[in-house]
């Protein structure tokens, strides 16, 4: 229906933006989020403890780690 | 980590940003210009003013519709490329956030319906309400993601768990009503009251000066010129507000925006041009221009004679007033940081003595836990040009409305408007005035926290995710041209309906 000559042209623009917003969140939703954004957290570890012990390393490695006692 | 990744994580939220900000503030401007429309139509009952309603929403309805969903991408952002700082802001960022979504979205959704669609089905007084109610759902949409941003301007309300890392909030009020939220809620919101007004001024000025719409153009202008005279008068007295927060409470932050190198007793507002070559301490100018003596001091201090540390005072210190050096504030962020270290290793071979004993040093200094990851003194300053300029810019534009919009106002009164080729001419400009004005507030609040993403806590070198760059890089031009479209689209699109005018278009 969409790709009928002049549908665009001839659609209200209320109409335009309804079809706007549906295909872009399609588009955000089914395609963008799950190919390109994967939650880091959630696909590299199953538990919270996992997460956890993950993060507090992540948290605690500083360039040296050692106490400058100048 | 590849230090690359978060060069292409920052430039990737800074352009998906800068796009949402294309959109939000016209919709939080003109969600409550359509409201004070329409409850003039209430009043008087004239078609002219119900007519001008539904144009104006006509083109908030195309911007809000192109605009969505360039917000969520951020959460996407988030979850990817900044693990790190969603885990340790988790706690904080979710309270709010999770607010916004139930309460705001569904105000929006249905009054934002019944007020596009309601015309003729409800009855007016209800509509009205719509209308409002909208305003004020988007309003407060906007409130929630300031809560948040002022949380990571300076973090309040809040505990380091040393068994998880993460902030967690110790008290909801704290967070949510926190002077500096307040201040920037109430900045915020003005700034883009104001960039509405300019939206609707713009297009009323273009009609004008083709002496086409003449009424509509100035129903909408008495409307809006009103109404960005007092946001402007607004803007400065919250600004002057904010330069006593932001003195008080990101003295590196202030230190950079008025290129205040060495600290002073009544230190000056200098308005000018900085000096590339200055390093603290060197005996040369840093500010060439027009100085206001003990301004800094007053607008932040509320005293002529108080001191206000410099560049120079936040990296080396300075005794007499109780400032730390950065090296001491990065040695103590290194003892919390080991503490915490340590108080795992003392779990995992479960030696609890060990684990008290940690637990208490990470107690003591885990204020200082972020500068522990910083490299060098140095780094505790942001970049001085870009906070320096865009705070000026801001303020430049900001006086320049201040006057522009009394002769504006002036002129509406003596029911001058609709001539005067030249005042019509400068009002063209004033919506990209405002843009920039915008842009530049926020580039100085954000480009000025650095170099933390929550000050004092974390830096943004460790907030990004350890993942490898070629992801980034790929979704930020995948967003770059997606995002490209659909501003080109809405540009186009509200052009369009600006041509058929008020009594053309299909509103
Ligand atoms: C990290 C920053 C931000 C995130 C995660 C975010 C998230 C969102 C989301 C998910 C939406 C819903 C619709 C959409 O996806 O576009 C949205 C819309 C909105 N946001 Fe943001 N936002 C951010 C920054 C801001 C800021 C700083 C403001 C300013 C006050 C703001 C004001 C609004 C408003 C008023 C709307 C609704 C109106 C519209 O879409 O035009 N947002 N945002
Ligand atoms: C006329 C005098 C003005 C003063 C004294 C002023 C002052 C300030 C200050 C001190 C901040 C710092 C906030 C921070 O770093 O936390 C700020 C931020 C900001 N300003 Fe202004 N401002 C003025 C005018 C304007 C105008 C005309 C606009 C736009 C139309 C504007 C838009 C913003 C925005 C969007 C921010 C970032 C959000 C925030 O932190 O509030 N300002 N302003």
């Amino acid at each position: 229906m969409i790709f009928k000559k002049g549908f665009w042209k001839n659609s209200t623009i209320w109409y335009k933006l309804f079809l706007i917003i549906c295909i872009k969140m399609i588009f955000m939703f089914i395609l963008i989020k799950p190919l390109f954004f994967p939650n880091f957290m959630k696909t590299n570890f199953n538990s919270r403890d996992k997460k956890n012990s993950f993060m507090i390393k992540e948290i605690t490695t500083t360039e040296d780690n050692k106490i400058d006692d100048k | 980590m590849d230090f690359l990744m978060i060069d292409w994580a920052r430039a990737q939220f800074a352009m998906t940003i800068f796009i949402h900000f294309l959109f939000v503030p016209i919709t939080l401007g003109m969600t409550v210009l359509v409201a004070i429309m329409e409850s003039i139509y209430h009043k008087t009952g004239k078609e002219e003013w119900k007519n001008a309603t539904k144009f104006w929403q006509l083109l908030l309805a195309i911007n809000f519709a192109i605009g969505l969903a360039t917000g969520i991408i951020h959460e996407f952002e988030f979850g990817t490329n900044w693990s790190n700082y969603s885990w340790v802001m988790g706690d904080v960022f979710g309270a709010p956030l999770a607010i916004e979504g139930i309460f705001a979205f569904f105000m929006e959704a249905s009054f934002g319906v019944v007020s596009i669609f309601g015309w003729k089905r409800v009855s007016k007084k209800f509509h009205l309400f719509s209308t409002w109610m909208l305003a004020l759902g988007t309003n407060l949409s906007g409130f929630w993601i300031i809560v948040a941003n002022a949380f990571m301007q300076h973090p309040t309300g809040y505990k380091l768990n040393i068994e998880t890392a993460r902030a967690e909030m110790t008290s909801f009020s704290e967070v949510a009503l926190q002077p500096k939220a307040i201040d920037t809620f109430l900045h915020q919101m003005s700034s883009a009251y104001l960039l509405g007004a300019t939206f609707m001024i713009t297009i009323a000025a273009y009609y004008l000066l083709r002496k086409r719409d003449v009424v509509f153009a100035k129903r909408s202008m008495a409307v809006a010129i009103p109404f960005a005279l007092i946001n402007a008068y607004f803007l400065f007295l919250v600004g002057d507000m904010q330069t006593a927060t932001v003195t008080q409470m990101q003295p590196t932050k202030i230190a950079a925006t008025e290129g205040l190198f060495e600290g002073k007793e009544g230190a000056p507002i200098i308005v000018g041009i900085l000096n590339p070559n200055k390093k603290p301490g060197d005996g040369q100018t840093a500010v060439w221009g027009i100085p206001f003596p003990n301004m800094l001091s007053l607008l932040g201090k509320h005293s002529m004679n108080a001191f206000v540390p410099g560049i120079k005072d936040l990296i080396d210190g300075n005794n007499k007033y109780g400032i730390l050096p950065a090296s001491e504030l990065m040695r103590r962020g290194k003892i919390a940081i080991n503490a915490m270290n340590d108080y795992h290793k003392a779990k995992e071979s479960k030696n609890e003595a060990l684990m008290a004993e940690n637990k208490k040093i990470f107690e003591e200094y885990s204020k200082y836990f972020g500068y522990g990851h910083l490299q060098k003194p140095e780094d505790v300053i942001p970049p001085i040009g870009v906070t320096f300029y865009t705070f000026h810019i801001m303020v430049g534009l900001g006086s320049f409305f201040m006057i522009f919009f009394v002769i504006l106002y002036v002129r509406l009164m003596k029911g001058k408007i609709a001539d005067g080729k030249l005042w019509l001419k400068i009002s063209l400009f004033t919506l990209l005035m405002a843009y920039i004005a915008t842009f530049a507030g926020w580039g100085m609040a954000e480009v000025g926290r650095q170099p933390w993403t929550v000050f004092g806590l974390l830096p943004t070198i460790k907030s990004a995710t350890p993942i490898h760059v070629t992801n980034v890089q790929m979704t930020f031009f995948m967003f770059l041209i997606l995002l490209g479209t659909l501003t080109f689209a809405e540009v186009k699109m509200i052009l369009k309906q600006i041509k058929l005018g008020p009594n053309k278009s299909e509103h």
